[in-house]
């Protein structure tokens, strides 16, 4: 077999068991995928996301303190997950059919942009409060709690609340930031309109 | 300074610490070259053991919020940092739909598949042919099922748990007992009179009264509005009825 197709059968190997279904949570681990196509596995890596790219698809590597850069080292790597992830961000329309509702994001855009401008962690109660500023008592709790279970927050024994492994992964953070910061308040919203 | 409050004053620093380093507040609230220098003026004092701990406590508190500090500096120069009451007021002063947009702007999804692979289908078959039907599955550790069956005093009486003769003679107490209240009173509250010791005595008794209003010695007279229920002399209704009254655990002087 050649060269070229043994890599080609390794790509599909990984991004098999990238995308495969798993109890806990999405993405395969670095030893994983070294123990299924062996030690090179970071190079074919490399050539799944060239491939991915063509269709507007990257993996992101995250270990123990958020994403990896390509300098990481070997140990690094393996205890590290990967993911598959959209390379563009969707709209709010194209992301509605996901489950998540104009309010499902509000909230998240909330939570999220507090937690991070409180370093990445606060207590539960504050971060209800700022919730009900825009959506009903009975939503904020529930939210709250699914968001825990799908892993966009993270419920601490300490009754305080920090970013969660899915946010980490799917959420490009200074463009959340940018983004808020950058909307038009109420008021010259309606001025202009 | 007496030794008491030198105490409370290294007891009032490591609060102070613990709470700055347990939220999310400033680390540079504290001022750390003053606490070393409250500190170091209170170190030759120490003799016990637990004083130096608590001196030990101070210090090793004091270097994490100095660790913590550097973080603090550092998160600030990075891209990151936002002022939390700007963010904030920006969340107030948007709406939803805008806040969403927001969202799905830097929202990057994950990829996956949902889909059930040969194996685990192979899996579910196998285990959906070896599954016993639901009838027989437990079967084997709780035994047959049987429907519920009522003991009345009739069976009792046959299985020899309670003889005639000595339930004729409870009867007889209890009802001499609930005589000797009608003198006093014209009606007498029912959960006060059947109370015993226990449950079982409780039990007993409210089943002794159901013989002896059942055999017309004395009536049940109920407040439905104020949840009282009274023994009495005679009923005011024209014709018998039959009533049921649940009593389960002690819950102060009526048990239920």
């Amino acid at each position: 077999m050649s060269e070229e197709a043994e890599v080609a059968i390794k790509v599909k190997k990984v991004l098999q068991v990238i995308l495969t279904p798993k109890a806990r949570a999405p993405g395969a681990k670095g030893w994983e995928l070294k123990r299924t196509i062996g030690k090179d596995y970071y190079s074919i890596i490399q050539v799944l996301g060239t491939e991915l790219d063509k269709l507007g698809l990257v993996i992101k590597v995250v270990g123990e303190t958020g994403e990896l850069s390509p300098q990481a080292t070997t140990e690094q790597l393996d205890d590290a997950r990967y993911y598959i992830i959209f390379k563009e961000p969707l709209s709010t329309r194209e992301a509605s059919p996901s489950g998540m509702s104009i309010d499902d994001m509000a909230a998240l855009a909330i939570i999220l942009s507090y937690l991070t401008s409180k370093r990445g962690k606060a207590p539960a109660k504050e971060v209800e409060r700022m919730l009900k500023e825009k959506l009903p008592k009975w939503k904020v709790e529930w939210n709250m709690r699914r968001f825990v279970r799908k892993g966009y927050l993270m419920h601490n024994e300490d009754d305080t609340l920090s970013i969660g492994w899915r946010s980490i992964v799917e959420v490009d953070f200074k463009s959340l930031l940018t983004f808020l910061l950058a909307t038009p308040p109420k008021e010259q919203e309606t001025s202009e309109s | 300074m007496p030794s008491d409050e030198k105490i409370e004053k290294v007891l009032r620093i490591v609060d102070a610490l613990r709470t700055v380093i347990g939220s999310s507040s400033d680390p540079f609230n504290v001022d750390v070259k003053a606490q070393i220098e409250a500190l170091r003026k209170l170190l030759p004092e120490w003799k016990e053991l637990g004083e130096i701990l608590m001196d030990v406590e101070a210090l090793n508190l004091l270097s994490r919020v100095v660790e913590l500090q550097e973080k603090w500096v550092r998160y600030q120069a990075s891209s990151l940092y936002v002022d939390p009451l700007l963010v904030e007021l920006k969340i107030i002063a948007s709406t939803p739909e805008k806040l969403a947009g927001v969202f799905a702007g830097s929202w990057h999804p994950i990829l996956k598949v949902e889909q059930v692979s040969q194996s685990e289908l192979m899996r579910a078959i196998n285990y959906w042919n070896t599954l016993l039907p639901w009838g027989e599955r437990f079967r084997e550790e709780f035994g047959q099922e049987r429907g519920l069956a009522t003991l009345d005093t009739m069976n009792l009486v046959e299985m020899k748990i309670l003889t005639e003769e000595e339930l004729n003679r409870k009867i007889e107490e209890v009802y001499r007992e609930l005589a000797s209240m009608f003198e006093l009173q014209e009606k007498v509250d029912y959960w006060k009179f059947i109370s015993g010791k226990n449950l079982n005595e409780t039990v007993a008794r409210a089943v002794i009264l159901s013989h002896v209003i059942s055999s017309g010695l004395a009536s049940l007279e109920i407040k439905p509005l104020e949840e009282n229920i009274f023994i009495v002399k005679h009923t005011v209704d024209k014709y018998p009825k039959s009533m049921a009254i649940a009593i389960s655990s002690p819950r102060g002087e009526k048990e239920r």
